[in-house]
């Protein structure tokens, strides 16, 4: 103990350390525990926080959307497209629930149906960035080059959550092979969120299609902030100049 | 009590946006916030299903952007894309039309593969056939039929697609270096484990420089004992499978049902005598360009006197008239394998 701790001053007494205490579990903690998940990559994680951040408050739209996303990164688009449905029960006729299964629709190569929800969700009124981004991926599945002017205005009408689509937009950009433009959005991406694996490993992933040398270094960020993370390892392995045969043997 | 759709401000205590209609509060009945999940095992049956949508079995390219109209033009031609489905699916993936037949041609690539592993069973030549048709199905599908008003036409083009991939399907496999044909073995010979009836698969391509060995199986055809000049003696089989028995230059004599070669006694479980030889005492020299081929050639079937020189006609077969030489059982199925 400090000799002088209990000592007594004219001036306002010192300031003991509050214990900080439990956190509140509310839907607003499971949300953005959520958003914590996703941005280190963890999809399935981000998925169970989602579901319990609904356990709390099942009008927490975020959360529904955030549900059917986790769905679609984990490839499971049949599920996304079930659970979109319920979700439009809650909030019939949203424009980002549509757009979600669009992006569902166009991942599982159904295009025709993909074509089908995003203009639907386009002509609705209030649409949110996702919606656009949506639009974009519908349109590089088509081929379209109308897709780049989608992703700036996603960009451009996100907001607060710019980082967030500007990820998305990123992990878009690279699925397609516009690494350069993707690399560009990272950049500022990892300023906002320098914890987020995912953020590194895409920019890694992105780096090292381009042949640039930083790119075993983003990738080792990448799995500094997440160890043993499967993507980033096999993305630094590739990185290394490691083949299948010589991962395989563990040369 | 704010809606989260459209913003507008609602009356508090109200469960639905009345602008919108969205949900506002809690609702007090339970609802199931849990996703459903897909079994693991059902991951790459989707993943299949979805590369098949995307048609990327054969990965497509935007080939008619790239030529200028009257290239288009042939292009679109049903006569070209009726040739170009010599290989299935390929005139409608030039058009990106593939995800078309994808289906066709998924259930021709089964239908064929099917048709090749029981080949030589009455199995094998159902799914053959059924391949040829969906193959003429998709050749035809491409255009052809569109551009033909009449029916009897149409038939005719049907019958005509049919006929001509039937000899395609034929013929292929002959096309060297492949040089694959086939035929059913008129003998029981133990040593080989091969049985009448079975099917041995037999390679081309030999000249007159190969030498056969004593043993080997190898795929005559009827031209050669058509020259005897007495057409009731050979069988009306298109090819037949015998043994080697005997090589250039050699004296063979068949006595008491054995093969003599040289004067030595050959294995009867090796060289079995055809009941058709056994009637018949035989003595005679191979000639040089010859080798003497025993099968069982259906000859006693028509009831005809045979003498030595028949035999002599018949069973003395020219180094070129040896179209293949067997090296395999392909069917049946169990006993299927490489011969000795």
């Amino acid at each position: 103990m400090d000799r002088f701790s209990q000592l007594e001053f004219d001036e306002k007494s010192p300031e003991r350390k509050r214990s900080q205490g439990e956190p509140i579990r509310d839907a607003d903690y499971f949300h953005k525990r959520a958003l914590k998940y996703w941005l280190a990559g963890d999809f399935e994680l981000a998925l169970r926080n989602y579901s319990r951040a609904l356990e709390q408050n099942n009008t927490l739209f975020e959360a529904w959307v955030g549900q059917v996303l986790m769905l679609i990164e984990l490839g499971e688009y049949k599920e996304a497209l079930v659970w979109a449905d319920k979700a439009l029960e809650l909030f019939p006729e949203h424009p980002e629930l549509l757009a979600v299964k669009a992006v569902a629709c166009c991942r599982d190569a159904k295009l025709e149906k993909a074509i089908a929800y995003s203009d639907n969700s386009i002509s609705k009124d209030n649409i949110t960035p996702r919606v656009w981004l949506a639009r974009a991926e519908v349109m590089l599945g088509r081929k379209s080059p109308v897709a780049d002017n989608c992703v700036s205005k996603a960009i451009s009408i996100a907001g607060n959550m710019a980082p967030v689509i500007k990820l998305e937009a990123a992990r878009l950009l690279r699925r397609k092979g516009s690494y350069s433009t993707a690399i560009g959005h990272l950049n500022d991406v990892v300023k906002v969120f320098p914890k987020s694996a995912l953020a590194w490993c895409e920019l890694g992933c992105c780096q090292a299609k381009l042949g640039f040398p930083q790119a075993k270094a983003t990738l080792e960020q990448s799995l500094k902030l997440r160890p043993g993370w499967r993507e980033a390892e096999t993305a630094l392995a590739r990185c290394r100049g490691r083949g299948f045969f010589g991962r395989l043997f563990g040369r | 009590m704010r809606c989260q759709r459209c913003k507008f401000e609602n009356i508090p205590g109200q469960k639905t946006c009345i602008k919108c209609g969205s949900a506002l509060e809690v609702t007090s009945t339970a609802i199931n916030v849990h996703p459903p999940r897909m079994p693991r095992w059902k991951k790459p049956f989707r993943d299949v299903l979805r590369s098949m949508r995307k048609g990327k079995a054969i990965p497509q390219i935007d080939a008619k952007s790239h030529l200028t109209p009257r290239v288009k033009e042939f292009f679109n031609d049903s006569f070209l894309g009726l040739f170009l489905s010599i290989i299935p699916g390929l005139a409608h993936w030039t058009q990106n039309r593939f995800k078309e037949i994808r289906w066709y041609f998924l259930a021709w690539l089964i239908l064929l593969l099917s048709g090749v592993f029981l080949y030589g069973s009455a199995a094998g030549y159902v799914c053959l056939g059924l391949a040829i048709g969906v193959h003429a199905a998709i050749a035809l599908q491409y255009g052809i039929l569109k551009n033909l008003t009449n029916m009897s036409e149409k038939i005719v083009t049907i019958i005509l697609v049919l006929i001509g991939l039937t000899f395609l399907y034929r013929f292929i496999p002959r096309i060297p270096p492949l040089n694959f044909d086939g035929g059913y073995s008129s003998l029981t010979i133990p040593y080989y484990n091969v049985e009448a009836g079975d099917y041995l698969l037999t390679r081309g391509g030999l000249d007159e420089n190969d030498l056969l060995q004593r043993g080997s199986l190898v795929l005559i055809h009827p031209a050669t004992f058509r020259s005897t000049g007495r057409r009731d003696v050979p069988s009306g089989n298109d090819t037949v499978i015998g043994e080697v028995v005997g090589l250039p230059g050699e004296r063979l004599q068949i006595v008491n049902e054995v093969f003599i070669v040289d004067g030595q006694l050959l294995d009867v479980e090796k060289y079995p005598v055809p009941q058709w030889l056994r009637r018949i005492p035989f003595s005679a020299t191979i000639p040089d360009d010859s080798y003497f081929v025993s099968s069982r050639y259906n000859v006693s079937a028509h009831g005809v006197r045979l003498s030595a020189s028949h035999i002599e006609q018949v069973c003395m077969v020219k180094t070129t008239d040896i179209e293949a030489k067997a090296f395999m059982r392909w069917w049946p199925l169990l006993r299927r394998g490489f011969l000795r």
